[in-house]
């Protein structure tokens, strides 16, 4: 299990970079070739230098630029993956595990018979729980659906006395 | 005739949502305002007028009974405060950072999809089973953030209070501070997805030639950023803002989830109630006479206050927004 938690973490280290810049890093005389058609440095001119001077500079700052964005999207990511990360890691805990005073950040032994106890558990009737949702999602999406649809087409496309009055409410 | 044919059409095709609106919300509404002012209001009884016994009658007179009653007794300022902290806290915070997350998630090609994923998480699910889970980290002990506090050298925090005793055996209650710290986290986590939705989608309809001119004359990232990007950004802001002020100030399925329905920790009630917890409880309660009315005249208060609010906002986006 230590093996699997620590392989997560290397395979979001190496992936997030690697797909950040999997563009094909190009040398500098490159990029001006592919920018102006020739290659300015083959003249040997200030002009050249200058120019692939003022792009590596760009280029520089877009790479911190992305470190940045990214660094920010991530951190953000982590604050919202979070809670949802700690639900899942703790259905999967023996009840002792859950009670530890310093909690662990991944089940030391995963307990899969958690779902089936809370799903068959006496007086827990969740078949009929889950249908009752099922009810209440399918109906009123209907119900909503048949409402709105209607009202909607009244009015854009029927004049009636009222109607402007009517749409403010 | 054709006229006529056409209007009696139009009122059948409303007539269902026009029924569930009038059963479901006009008629409660009007009925609310009336209730409020109706003192000693008890539903049980029927009749009108002073007896010798008050509670015999439905109500006992017509007056501001009701509204005296909530603002001097009971603390229904205290859940007023912590309404409009939770208000005007969590609002500009959430529209200011979704905005600033929507523009970096704008400014991005590689993983774009897998990011915007991971931020519309929270908007699929619920509420009270992700504030449990809220409830769960902020535990003093063997709760995740209080472990992370002490990895990196703090001390841990009673944030929520719940079975934790001194050494004399009182209960020991966390501040208000620490508490609605948790409840705001809590709030704004939950109100993102939805935001940065609205908002990446209004920063992927601007015309891209308005950031070629800004770049063709110079102008730093923070300029454009707030010259172009917020502006015509802005009817999007203006709907963010106005609905999450709504919904801000409507706020009480966060705290049922964070803090059980006695909305405070185990033995000190109601810390971080709020006006609609109170309008609940209100109703709940043993003395009919108590009830119904004070649960009226406060959501009639809080009625007038959102609507003062609103008002305010759409003053403000008339004359700012630029459509």
């Amino acid at each position: 299990m230590v093996l699997l938690r620590y392989f997560i973490c290397v395979l979001i280290i190496v992936l997030v970079p690697l797909a950040v810049f999997r563009k094909k890093v190009l040398s500098n005389r490159e990029i001006v070739t592919k920018r102006y058609g020739t290659n300015l440095d083959t003249t040997n001119t200030m002009i050249g230098d200058s120019v692939s001077e003022v792009i590596r500079r760009e280029k520089t700052i877009k790479i911190i630029k992305y470190i940045v964005t990214y660094t920010f999207l991530t951190a953000v990511a982590i604050f919202i993956i979070a809670p949802f990360y700690w639900m899942i890691i703790t259905s999967l805990k023996s009840t002792e595990e859950v009670n530890l005073p310093d909690p662990t950040y991944f089940p030391r032994k995963i307990i899969w018979s958690n779902y089936r106890v809370a799903m068959t558990m006496s007086g827990t009737y969740f078949g009929r729980y889950m249908i009752n949702t099922v009810i209440v999602g399918v109906f009123s999406t209907i119900g909503t659906l048949i409402t709105t649809v209607l009202s909607a087409f009244a009015f854009a496309r029927l004049n009636f006395k009222g109607r402007d009055i009517l749409f403010t409410v | 005739m054709e006229v006529g044919k056409k209007q009696y059409k139009a009122w059948l095709y409303l007539a269902p949502t026009l029924i569930l609106l009038i059963i479901f919300t006009i008629y409660p509404l009007i009925n609310t305002f009336i209730i409020a002012f109706k003192e000693n209001y008890n539903y049980l009884n029927i009749g009108y007028g002073k007896g010798p016994d008050s509670t015999e009658y439905e109500f006992s007179s017509w007056g501001l009974a009701n509204f005296k009653a909530i603002f001097t007794k009971g603390d229904f300022l205290q859940y007023l405060k912590t309404t409009m902290i939770i208000v005007f806290v969590s609002v500009p915070i959430s529209v200011v950072l979704s905005l600033i997350i929507a523009i970096a998630l704008n400014s991005i090609k590689a993983l774009q999809k897998f990011y915007q994923t991971v931020f519309f998480m929270p908007y699929v699910t619920n509420t009270i089973a992700i504030g449990m889970v809220f409830s769960v980290m902020f535990a003093t002990h063997g709760g995740l953030i209080n472990n992370l506090i002490k990895v990196f050298g703090g001390q841990p925090q009673n944030w929520l209070g719940g079975d934790l005793m001194d050494s004399a055996g009182n209960s020991l209650y966390p501040s208000y501070w620490k508490s609605m710290l948790v409840l705001l986290t809590y709030i704004t986590w939950n109100a993102l997805p939805f935001k940065i939705l609205i908002l990446l989608s209004g920063l992927q309809s601007i015309d891209k030639q308005y950031y070629q001119a800004a770049q063709i004359d110079g102008a730093n990232k923070m300029r454009i950023a707030l010259r172009i990007t917020v502006p015509l950004l802005s009817p999007q802001i203006a709907y963010l803002t106005i609905t999450s002020f709504i919904g801000a100030f409507k706020e009480y399925s966060s705290v049922v989830a964070i803090f059980g329905n006695q909305a405070g920790p185990k033995g000190y009630r109601r810390q971080m109630a709020t006006v609609v917890w109170y309008v609940y409880d209100r109703m709940k309660t043993s003395d009919m006479t108590k009830g119904m009315g004070y649960a009226a005249a406060a959501a009639v208060v809080l009625f007038v206050i959102i609507m003062f609010f609103t008002a305010i906002n759409s003053w403000v986006s008339n004359k700012r927004v630029h459509y």
